[in-house]
């Protein structure tokens, strides 16, 4: 019994959640470009997220997709805001990665969507596009597994086009405007700043679930992720001016809204030339 | 003015002087240092100048190379038409974006067009912002379009504010809008920097430029470290082209400026200014150059930071310079302060040096150097009759040697002597002073000077000797009064312990005194008592102290008595007997005879053997028991010696009474030679007392010697003694031998003594060499030369001498020689032990030799056996006197002797 005693209380320590070794909670913001307005941008939701928590949060800015979920598994993160795509990943890999609330869109749009366009001096159909498509990133939810099935339905393949990854949706948008491409796939939201310059949608894609609010179920107890989950829900828009990120408040979500991404990501081959 | 307020005026002096010293050093700092900062804001002015003139070169080029040219000027001609706007904005971006791609490096930021109505057409740098109307945020571009003028300078922006360079577009005559070349600050204070690399830069920017700036940009702008009221634009340095980040000198600095009035002040108020700091010892200078906007607002301030080693110079100048003119000023001080210390030490020397005291000073041979005017006026001596001379010129002789060899000593070991030294005037004047000498020592301490110091105490003395008499003297007859006799007791009692001899106090009362005042009043009184005193000293010695207590009441001390206590009685009886019969004598006075009698009373002391009260008490006591016995009265303290004395003085009267009342006898001790053959014999007188029988003569002749009786008795023995001699000279067996009788001191003293003898001789008509008179050593030595003058005048009369005693006494061989003796009578303590003691056989012997030799019988005296006679014989002494030979006889039994 004495020996049988000490395993559990070994697997106890073993188990016991990351966030308690430590004295903080590690909030991971969506990878953008821009690192300092990132983290700017999150700051009045972290100081939010430590108040409803009564623990101290900090921002932990990771560059990479990718790398944000190896982080994620490891229990180094917290809390994390992911693209759509990324969360799919996320989950598939991890299943404690738990879904908590996602941030609204401009105007408190409730989903997300990518738009393929080209210069209104350019292309104005789908079909006539040849040869240079813009791209922001691999794993951009207006990346790869967006674009192809449209362009499929102009039965143009990704693959025989000659890709670039431009890394932010503006520098699409600009090259596409720049006429540096024939056309490209970004974010709806930023390709409408650049339409009364001279931007024309040829395509859009389905309505997209928003970017997630996304809790370590390993290093953080229900209570605290509950804590979290109705703290972000009872966001209201009118109080968060100039917060950036959460300024459009939260919506409740669940996982299956990410199907979409799955079959999206399912379905498609990508390969993207760098 | 008194050297305190000279001082004081002195010290006020210098100090304004090192003030005013410090304040034009330190202002000549500060006007250099003004000048410096000054200057700092010029230099920073003028490379700010000469760098945006710099920048409008460029952008002038800029313009004329991207924009005016035929490529560019046509499109911004459709976009004047609103329908072809798009398209031509859109033509403009894709033309341009290779350019801004250029000058974007070079420090533009800001690319953008506006129409001539102000309304934004493309931001470049912004290209999705358009449209907007910037007439009210734009200042610049609303004078370029208005006036048509290129327009420079700061401006704030809604993307970046930064130094505008905008020009109006005219093509072919058309008003084409504005295009903006604009530079970040930092581009700016990168060109500074190059222009003048030996400072560093930092711009601050006004708060009101973050209040225009896109929301996407205002994260650009924090908190400057300089001033965190104010901006540093892109701190986190995002920005292309930023700025290095602040050198950890500058961020030093800027701690040091962060929260620095002076900065916040000048910054808030929009002036340049330049202020100092130290870091790490050094002085750094940070100026801060106002930079205005468009609109002559100040947008921002440019910072230049360097070390500022002038300053630290002018910084240890000032230092330096306080420093000389304090140890300047200390030094100056000092002087002045030793000047006037010496000064008032010279005026205070030359007002000790001119006190009452007289003063000299002496080399150390003691040579005079200088004397003061006192000691003129006290000695008489002028200066110039002293100087070189030693103070022995004042000598008055009562010091002697020892006196001054114990002053030298005093001065070599203590380096000074006091005391008092009686000195003598020019005027031949004794006078007394209390002279303090001082010794004055060099560095190296040998003497350089003495200094002697004088008061004359001479009436102070007099003065004290008047007080002395008034606290020791009576001051109606001059005696010494209760005080003095008590210090003068304290001193017999001393005396008397060393010498064992013993004092006595006499208390003396007058009798019958108070009558004399009450009846004849006080002044009669104090005549009496005056005359009292003078008795009283007539009668003692000058040794003796006579004391007046007060009213009739008189003490006379008695000193150097006998030691032996009955002696001493006796000595001090006659004393007072003397007194008595003194007092006893009338008192004549001008109309009056007064008669009166003392009582006194004695109480002997020896050593301390009776406290001084006590003795009084004694003395006082014995005076009321002679009151008691009837006044006139003598009375010892001690009943024993009382009893004794009273024994000796009726034993005295009973003397007396025995010279004239026939109770004396003559006793004849025959004298033989060495034949057995009697040569003689020597009188001896007896007293027959009538109650106590035979009477020594051991004991009666000293009564008879004090009382002087003696002169008496002496008389009646020389008489006796003659008287016998004349019946010797009708028996024919007895008219050979020679008497001899002795004589006293008492009577050889006598005036009359060779008349008495010469009387005697002629009376009973003695013979030559019948009569021989025996004298001891002691009585000749009293007086010699009398004792030989009478001696001689005997001899003439046929009357031969004997030394009786010889050998007792201290008689030296001269004296011995001088005298006309006949016979040396050994005593007879040396032929006592004649037979036992080898000492007395050789002083016997030299006894004899000596008499020999002198041409002198020699007689030995107390011969009680054979043997001794035999030894004398021996000797060569052949007559002798003694028990062996037969006692002293009466008359009858001497003739029976004689004839046997």
């Amino acid at each position: 019994m004495r020996q049988l005693g000490f395993i559990v209380f070994m697997l106890m320590i073993l188990s016991s959640s990351h966030s308690m070794a430590r004295d903080h909670l590690v909030f991971t913001p969506l990878p953008m470009q821009d690192a300092h307005l990132v983290v700017e941008n999150s700051q009045r939701l972290v100081a939010y997220l430590e108040a409803v928590l009564s623990k101290p949060v900090r921002i932990r800015y990771v560059a990479d997709y990718e790398q944000v979920v190896q982080l994620f598994k490891a229990g180094e993160i917290d809390i994390a805001h992911l693209g759509p795509l990324t969360y799919v990943a996320l989950k598939q890999q991890f299943a404690d990665a738990q879904l908590l609330a996602a941030e609204r869109g401009v105007d408190g749009l409730d989903f997300y969507q990518c738009w393929i366009v080209a210069p209104i001096d350019g292309i104005t159909e789908l079909k006539h596009i040849k040869q240079r498509f813009a791209l922001t990133q691999p794993l951009s939810t207006c990346g790869p597994y967006s674009v192809a099935p449209l362009l499929d339905q102009a039965k143009i393949k990704l693959i025989n086009l000659t890709t670039a990854y431009l890394g932010t949706h503006d520098n699409v948008a600009l090259s596409v405007l720049r006429q540096e491409f024939e056309a490209g796939a970004l974010s709806a939201t930023i390709a409408e700043k650049y339409v009364p310059l001279g931007l024309r949608v040829l395509a859009k894609s389905d309505k997209l679930p928003l970017f997630p609010i996304v809790a370590n179920r390993q290093t953080l107890s229900d209570e605290q992720r509950l804590l979290i989950q109705h703290g972000l829900l009872s966001i209201v828009a009118d109080t968060t001016a100039n917060w950036g990120l959460g300024q459009q408040g939260f919506m409740p979500v669940e996982d299956q809204d990410y199907d979409i991404i799955r079959q999206l990501k399912a379905a498609t081959h990508v390969h993207t030339t760098p | 003015m008194s050297t305190q307020r000279l001082s004081i005026f002195i010290l006020l002096l210098l100090l304004s002087v090192w003030l005013t010293g410090v304040l034009y050093f330190k202002h000549r700092v500060d006007v250099e240092k003004n000048n410096y900062t000054q200057r700092q804001i010029t230099d920073l002015n003028i490379a700010w100048t000469a760098v945006q003139h710099l920048q409008q070169k460029g952008k002038d080029a800029y313009f004329q190379t991207y924009i005016m040219r035929n490529e560019i000027l046509p499109i911004l001609l459709r976009a004047q038409d609103e329908d072809q706007r798009q398209l031509a904005r859109l033509e403009l971006y894709r033309k341009l974006y290779p350019v801004y791609q250029e000058i974007v490096p070079q420090g533009v930021h800001q690319f953008q067009f506006t129409l001539p109505n102000n309304v934004s057409l493309l931001r470049v740098h912004s290209v999705h912002q358009f449209g907007d109307d910037l007439t009210s945020l734009r200042t610049s571009f609303r004078l370029a379009n208005e006036t048509l003028k290129p327009v420079f300078g700061f401006e704030l922006g809604r993307v970046l504010p930064g130094f505008r360079s905008i020009y109006p577009i005219v093509y072919q005559g058309r008003h084409l809008g504005a295009v903006e070349f604009s530079n970040t600050f930092e581009t700016l204070r990168k060109d500074i920097a190059f222009l003048d690399n030996s400072r560093e830069y930092a711009l601050v920017l006004h708060p009101r430029v973050q209040e225009a700036l896109f929301s996407d940009f205002k994260h650009y702008y924090g908190a400057s470290a300089f001033n965190a009221d104010w901006l540093e634009e892109d701190p986190l340095r995002e920005l292309p082209n930023a700025s290095p980040p602040l050198s950890d000198y500058a961020k030093k600095v800027g701690i040091k400026l962060r929260d620095n009035p002076e900065v916040k002040s000048n910054m808030a108020k929009n002036q340049s200014f330049a202020t100092t700091l130290l870091l790490d010892g050094s002085t750094q200078v940070a100026t801060f150059l106002a930079i205005n906007d468009i609109e002559n607002q100040t947008a921002a301030f440019l910072i230049a930071l360097s070390p500022a080693p002038l300053l630290d110079g002018l910084q240890r100048d000032l230092v330096n310079n306080v420093s000389v003119t304090t140890i300047l000023i200390v030094l100056l001080g000092w002087t002045l302060f030793a000047v006037l210390r010496h000064r008032e030490e010279l005026r205070i020397s030359a007002t000790a040096f001119n006190v009452q005291e007289g003063i000299t000073i002496t080399d150390p041979n003691g040579k005079i150097m200088r004397v003061n005017q006192a000691f003129t006026r006290l000695t008489g001596y002028q200066s110039h009759e002293v100087i070189g001379k030693t103070p022995a010129i004042l000598s008055s002789g009562r010091q002697d040697k020892l006196f001054y060899q114990a002053m030298w000593q005093s001065l070599k070991k203590n380096g000074s002597w006091q005391g008092e030294i009686w000195n003598r005037r020019k005027d031949g004047e004794v006078y007394a002073e209390w002279l303090t000498i001082t010794a004055v020592y060099d560095h190296k301490g040998r003497v350089t000077h003495y200094v002697g110091a004088f008061l004359d105490i001479t009436q102070r003395k007099q003065d004290e000797e008047q007080i002395r008499k008034l606290a020791f003297y009576d001051p109606l007859t001059g005696l010494p009064n209760r005080r003095l006799l008590m210090e003068r007791l304290e001193h017999a009692f001393a005396t008397s312990s060393r010498t064992r001899r013993h004092g006595a106090v006499l208390f003396i009362d007058l009798d019958n005194f108070k009558s004399l005042n009450d009846t004849k009043g006080h002044d009669m009184g104090d005549q009496l008592l005056l005359e009292v005193a003078h008795r009283l000293k007539s009668s003692t010695r000058e040794s003796d102290s006579v004391v007046r207590l007060g009213g009739d009441e008189f003490v006379v001390l008695f000193e150097g008595l006998h030691a032996d206590l009955e002696k001493a009685s006796i000595e001090v009886e006659y004393l007072a007997e003397d007194i008595r019969a003194a007092l006893n004598q009338p008192y004549v006075f001008e109309d009056y005879e007064h008669y009166s009698s003392p009582s006194i009373g004695i109480a002997l002391f020896l050593d301390h053997n009776t406290p001084l009260d006590e003795l009084m008490k004694n003395a006082d006591s014995a005076m009321y028991q002679a009151k008691n016995a009837g006044r006139n009265t003598i009375r010892l303290f001690d009943p024993k010696m009382q009893l004794a004395l009273e024994q000796r003085l009726a034993l005295e009267e009973d003397l007396r009474y025995a010279i004239t009342h026939d109770q004396m006898e003559l006793y004849y001790q025959p004298q033989l030679n060495d034949q057995n053959q009697v040569i003689g014999a020597e009188a001896l007188i007896r007293w027959h007392h009538p109650v106590r029988g035979l009477v020594s003569p051991a004991e009666f002749i000293p009564i008879a010697e004090e009382s002087g009786l003696i002169i008496d008795i002496g008389g009646w023995v020389l008489e006796q003694a003659c008287k016998r001699l004349r019946e010797w000279q009708k028996i024919s067996r007895l008219s050979h031998l020679t008497l001899a009788a002795n004589i006293s001191a008492r009577q050889l003293r006598q005036k009359e003594f060779v008349e008495k003898v010469q009387h005697c001789l002629t009376h009973y008509d003695i013979q030559p060499g019948q009569l021989k008179l025996e004298i001891t050593e002691s009585m000749v030595l009293e007086d010699l030369e009398d004792t030989i003058d009478k001696m001689q005048r005997l001899k003439k009369l046929g009357v031969l001498f004997s030394m009786d005693d010889f050998g007792t006494g201290y008689s030296s061989l001269a004296s011995i020689k001088r005298l006309p003796l006949d016979q040396l009578k050994i005593d007879q303590s040396f032929i006592r032990d004649i037979t036992g003691e080898d000492s007395n056989v050789v002083l016997t012997h030299t006894i004899i030799a000596m008499s020999q030799a002198l041409g002198l019988h020699v007689l030995a005296e107390g011969v009680e056996d054979e043997a001794q006679r035999d030894i004398l014989r021996s000797l060569g002494c052949y007559d002798y006197q003694g028990y062996y030979f037969s006692r002293p006889l009466t008359y009858t039994d001497f003739e029976s002797f004689v004839q046997k």
